[in-house]
Formats: C-alpha cells, sequence, structure tokens
C-alpha cells in the first residue's frame, strides 16, 4: 500500500539526515513543558519527534515569498465581545463550586512550600 | 418491540408523534441495552441514566399534553467526553478523572433546549489526541464490525456506540478528520463542519484554530438534523459565526445535473488498496449517472497538508494543554516546591501521546525554531487555504477517500506515530483549509468492512454539500445497509 512504501522510503531517508534533538534538547523541553519524562519514555520521545521533525522539514522547501501573514490575519474577522447588555450568565457560585476546594469566596489549594 | 438498529432521528420523532413508544421506554430499552452490549465494545465512559429518564419523562408530559415537538425530542443521543456537561468530563485523560464542571458546552444546551436525550459521556483518545481511541487512559474501544479493530479515533466511542446501536446519533469533535475517520471505520456518516459554524464553547480545546464540533450518524439526514441545531452565532465563542443551516435544505437538488465534482489529482488512487480503490471508482460512477459531471482538478499543496498539521497542532496543544498543572481542574497528590508540583503531576497523569505533542510544540514554538516550523506551517496553510478558495471557483465540491485504509487491528500502528497520523492524510486538508466535509460509507467485495468516501465544500455551503451527500447515500443505499448488524 502506497502509505506504507512512502513511510518504509522516509524512515530510510531519515536514517542519514542530522538529528534536530538530542538528549540536551529533551531535557530543555522538559523544563519548558513543566512535565516530567522517564528515561525510557526520553529516549522514545527523541525518537519520535526527530522522525516527525524529519517529515515536516518539507515544509520548508515550499515558496512561500508571496504569501502575507500579516495580510491574512486583516482579512480574518475581528469578532466583538459580547456587549454588557448581553452579558455572560454564568453563576459566581457555581463557578467557584467547579473547583474541588473552597473556603467561603476563596479557593483553596493544598501547601506548596 | 422496538428494534434499536433500526433507529434514525426522525423514524424515532415518527415513532414518538404516532404513540407507538414513549420516550422513557425507548430510553429505558437503550440502558437495557448498553448495560449488555458495551460490557465487550466500550463505548462509554460514563452513563448518565437518572437525567436520561428524567428528561424523557418530560418528553413524554409534552406529548401526553398536546404540545409540539422538536425533530430532536426524546432522541437518545451519546456525546464525546471532551464536551462540557455540569458534571465529569475526562477527555479520558487522568489528569481531569475528577474534574467536575460547572457549566454546559454550548451545543449541550442547544440540544438541551430540543429535548434530546443524553444517555452518557463516550470514550476518546486523551484529548481527542489520535486516531484509533487506544490513547484512551481508561478503556479500549472496539469497532462493532470488527472486534479485532480500532473504531478509528479520536471520537471512537462515539462512533463505536452509533453503529453498536447503543445511540441514535451521537457528537464528536474533529481537529484533524476525528468525527470523519471513526464515521468511516465504523460504517457511518461523520461531519465537519465549516470552522465557525459551530461554536466550541464547551469544548476543551486541544487546537482552537482547528478544532469542530460534528454529528455522527446513520444517516445524512440526521447529520443535517443535528448540525440545524447545535450551529450558529454563540457569545461565548468569538470565532462562531452567523450561520444558519436548515436541515431542508438538503432536498433541494433532485439529482446531480449540472453540478461539478472535482477529483483532485494530487492524490494517486492508483497506490491505494485494491478495494478501496474499487469503491471508490464505483462512486464515482454513481456520480455521474446521478448527472454529476467530474472534473480533474489541483491543489498543488493539499499533500503538505499533514505536515503543516503536524506544527500547528502540536504548538497549539502545548499551549492549550499548560492550564492543567496539579490545581486547576483536578487536585493533585503531589507535594514539593510549585516547580516539582507542575513536573510530577502532568509527567505523571498525561500519556505519552499528549506528552509527544506537548513536546513538538514547545519545540517548534521555542526561539530559534518558530520561524524555520511554526511561522513556515502558518504561511503553507495560507497558500493551501488559497489553492481552496481557487479551486472551488471551478466545482462544487471535492471527492476523496477519507481514509487510506479500512478499520485496522489493535496495536497496528500504535508503536509508531508517523505512520498513526498518515491515517488523516485525506481529512487534515479540510481542517487546515477550514471547510466542511462529510464522510459516508463505501463498500467493496474485497473487504468485508468499510471505507469511507469523503464530499469536500465550500466555506458555509453545507447545505450544498449535505444535499449531494445525501442524493449520493439514497443511490447507494448504504445508509441503511450496515445497521443491520
Amino acid at each position: 500500500m502506497s502509505e506504507a512504501f512512502v513511510f518504509v522510503n522516509f524512515c530510510a531517508k531519515i536514517k542519514t539526515m542530522e538529528k534536530e534533538i538530542n538528549a540536551k534538547t529533551i531535557d530543555y523541553l522538559m523544563d519548558l513543558c513543566r512535565m516530567h519524562l522517564s528515561e525510557k519514555e526520553k529516549e522514545r520521545i527523541e525518537k519520535d519527534l526527530n522522525t516527525i521533525l524529519e517529515y515536516v522539514k518539507q515544509l520548508q522547501a515550499v515558496d512561500t515569498s508571496e504569501i502575507n501573514l500579516d495580510e491574512e490575519l486583516a482579512k480574518a474577522k475581528i469578532s466583538q465581545a459580547p456587549s454588557s447588555e448581553e452579558g455572560l450568565d454564568f453563576d459566581r457560585d457555581d463557578l467557584l463550586d467547579g473547583f474541588y476546594q473552597r473556603r467561603e469566596r476563596w479557593l483553596e489549594i493544598p501547601p506548596i512550600f | 418491540m422496538i428494534h434499536l438498529h433500526d433507529l434514525t432521528i426522525k423514524k424515532v420523532h415518527q415513532l414518538l408523534l404516532n404513540k407507538e413508544i414513549s420516550a422513557f421506554d425507548l430510553t429505558k430499552e437503550f440502558f437495557d441495552y448498553i448495560e449488555k452490549k458495551d460490557k465487550t465494545i466500550g463505548a462509554y465512559l460514563s452513563l448518565l441514566k437518572d437525567e436520561a429518564l428524567r428528561q424523557a419523562n418530560e418528553v413524554d408530559k409534552k406529548i401526553a399534553a398536546g404540545e409540539e415537538i422538536p425533530v430532536l425530542a426524546g432522541v437518545p443521543l451519546a456525546i464525546k467526553d471532551n464536551m462540557i456537561k455540569g458534571e465529569k468530563t475526562t477527555c479520558a485523560s487522568k489528569i481531569l478523572e475528577n474534574y467536575q464542571a460547572s457549566y454546559d458546552a454550548t451545543v449541550i444546551k442547544r440540544l438541551r433546549k430540543n429535548n434530546a436525550i443524553f444517555l452518557g459521556k463516550t470514550n476518546l483518545d486523551e484529548f481527542a489526541m489520535g486516531s484509533s481511541t487506544e490513547n484512551s487512559a481508561f478503556q479500549k474501544t472496539k469497532n462493532p464490525l470488527d472486534e479485532t479493530t480500532v473504531p478509528g479515533g479520536s471520537s471512537g466511542g462515539s462512533a463505536a456506540a452509533v453503529a453498536s446501536h447503543q445511540a441514535v446519533a451521537a457528537l464528536g469533535s474533529d481537529t484533524g478528520g476525528s468525527v470523519r475517520q471513526p464515521a468511516s471505520f465504523c460504517g457511518l456518516v461523520g461531519l465537519k463542519p465549516t470552522y465557525g459554524a459551530v461554536s466550541r464553547f464547551g469544548l476543551v480545546a486541544m487546537a482552537s484554530s482547528l478544532d469542530q464540533i460534528g454529528p455522527i450518524t446513520k444517516t445524512v439526514e440526521d447529520a443535517a438534523i443535528l448540525l440545524e441545531v447545535i450551529s450558529g452565532k454563540d457569545k461565548y465563542d468569538s470565532t462562531s459565526e452567523n450561520f444558519s443551516f436548515r436541515a431542508k435544505d438538503i432536498y433541494q437538488k433532485q439529482n446531480l445535473k449540472g453540478v461539478k465534482i472535482g477529483l483532485i489529482k494530487e492524490i494517486d488512487l492508483s497506490q491505494l488498496e485494491k478495494g478501496l480503490q474499487e469503491s471508490f471508482s464505483q462512486s464515482i460512477e454513481i456520480l455521474k449517472n446521478l448527472g454529476a459531471e467530474i472534473k480533474e482538478v489541483s491543489i498543488p499543496h493539499i499533500n503538505l497538508s499533514l505536515a503543516c498539521y503536524y506544527v500547528l497542532m502540536p504548538a497549539e496543544v502545548s499551549s492549550n494543554l499548560a492550564r492543567y498543572d496539579g490545581l486547576r481542574y483536578s487536585p493533585s497528590d503531589k507535594t514539593g516546591s510549585l516547580k516539582e508540583l507542575y513536573f510530577a503531576t502532568r509527567g505523571e497523569h498525561f500519556g505519552t501521546e499528549v506528552k509527544r505533542r506537548v513536546m513538538l510544540g514547545t519545540f517548534v514554538l521555542s526561539s530559534g525554531y518558530y520561524d524555520a516550523y511554526y511561522l513556515k506551517a502558518r504561511q503553507v496553510q495560507a497558500l493551501i487555504k488559497k489553492e481552496f478558495e481557487k479551486v472551488f471557483q471551478e466545482v462544487d465540491v471535492l471527492i476523496s477517500p477519507t481514509a487510506p485504509s479500512a478499520a485496522f487491528k489493535f496495536g497496528e500502528k500504535l508503536n509508531n506515530p508517523l505512520e498513526m497520523y498518515l491515517s488523516d492524510v485525506f481529512t487534515v486538508p479540510a481542517n487546515i483549509a477550514g471547510v466542511p466535509a462529510i464522510s459516508l460509507p463505501i463498500y467493496s467485495a474485497h473487504n468485508p468492512l468499510p471505507y469511507g468516501f469523503q464530499f469536500i465544500g465550500k466555506h458555509f455551503d453545507e447545505a450544498n454539500l449535505l444535499n449531494i451527500a445525501y442524493l449520493f447515500e439514497k443511490e447507494t443505499n448504504y445508509g441503511t445497509f450496515n445497521h443491520t448488524h
């Protein structure tokens, strides 16, 4: 099947390419994401991210010189915020109740220091 | 005796009006069936029995009082568990396992106003990230048509619930194909509306510029009925539009004379598996017999949509999921400094696919890589959008397969993320361009499982898109074929 064929060729190709992500980058990203990864997860995600980045690198060969993102953004409709008359009909207590712990009008969180 | 597999929204409405069944009995019948059937299928994460039976009683009271009821009144529906509905909403993630919502999503409010019945919340890939529903933190969902295969994803629970007759219809969400691909795998109709047609308020955000809520149904008519109710401007979602869709508009055209249908030349059909090639070609013949003109058209960069998607989507994911910190939404049992709390909670409660996308998104947005990846992907997206606009000056709708294969086996692609991502190769372009698309089941003698046939329409041209899909469905009779299982 074509997808499988394309995929096998692609995997063969990336083995010869320079890797964008290494163990140091993974540690840096983990810090930025505020997310712990086990050693096993780090290895796996490093490999997967390199494969995905090689796949998406094909975008870089596209000529986008005629695209002006500022113009594209300007075309997008700027929706209005709700007017004060229509307001937002949330109930304050409902929202506070949505939090797992509250004390009167305050949200309570576990001690963190 | 009620035959659940026969039921469509239209049929339930008729049965209720004729007083052949009561909404209460019907709802109870569904719960009795779910109790038996869902042990094997695993479509639902939670059931809403008490509320559903209460809602059904209300509908029966209205009918008894001779009040006019909306077409969705008393119709039992399933809802993907990433739409907020006044109680537990888990997104199939451990990080939201105990989250209690304090409001309803706009789609839920609109369905409630129409007296629809909510049977329960359905399984999904964690935070809607996946194409097989194997990434759920809680359970496996089987494809009712072949229990050794996946139901597709990420709205696999919704599709499995409808295909196994545990709901009349369902809502899913589609960021890169998550309504259409599971509908295709389970022999159903799946509609992704135009971006902005349906409010996203209360849909737990994955990639906000691409997410859309859409129906998974047995027929095109049912998809149209649900779309009419859930679509339109919403003050809580600034990206929603004043879009007015009427279900009856899908009956405007009686045939496809004068309709131009675009066959995208960049999609190489000769490379697809035999059963799909055959059923796709037969479907083209059906469209020609209905009077349509099939025209080959070019969208030069359409094959880059998936690459574009795997930069833009994770970038938005990394930003949207930053809010899950162990303090808001559900408590963490972790201790230590604030940073340690974040690291431990997110590390322990997010699954592998979520972590992969958060890391990838953080990378493409990081200093030194932003221009090369994120900005470039935005530019290519703009280019693809322009190409879609241009091609829609030549044709009314485009066609393509929905997925490159029928439902695959459990575990087949789980350890190879890129191969899994490629199963969305035909659905992602509609999300990148923001246009509507609908998947209908098609069949081949070479495979007992269905494939998907996709129609892609112009922005906010759902009436025309669904009209064409309806005529195709009527001609093929596939809308009822599958549902006798």
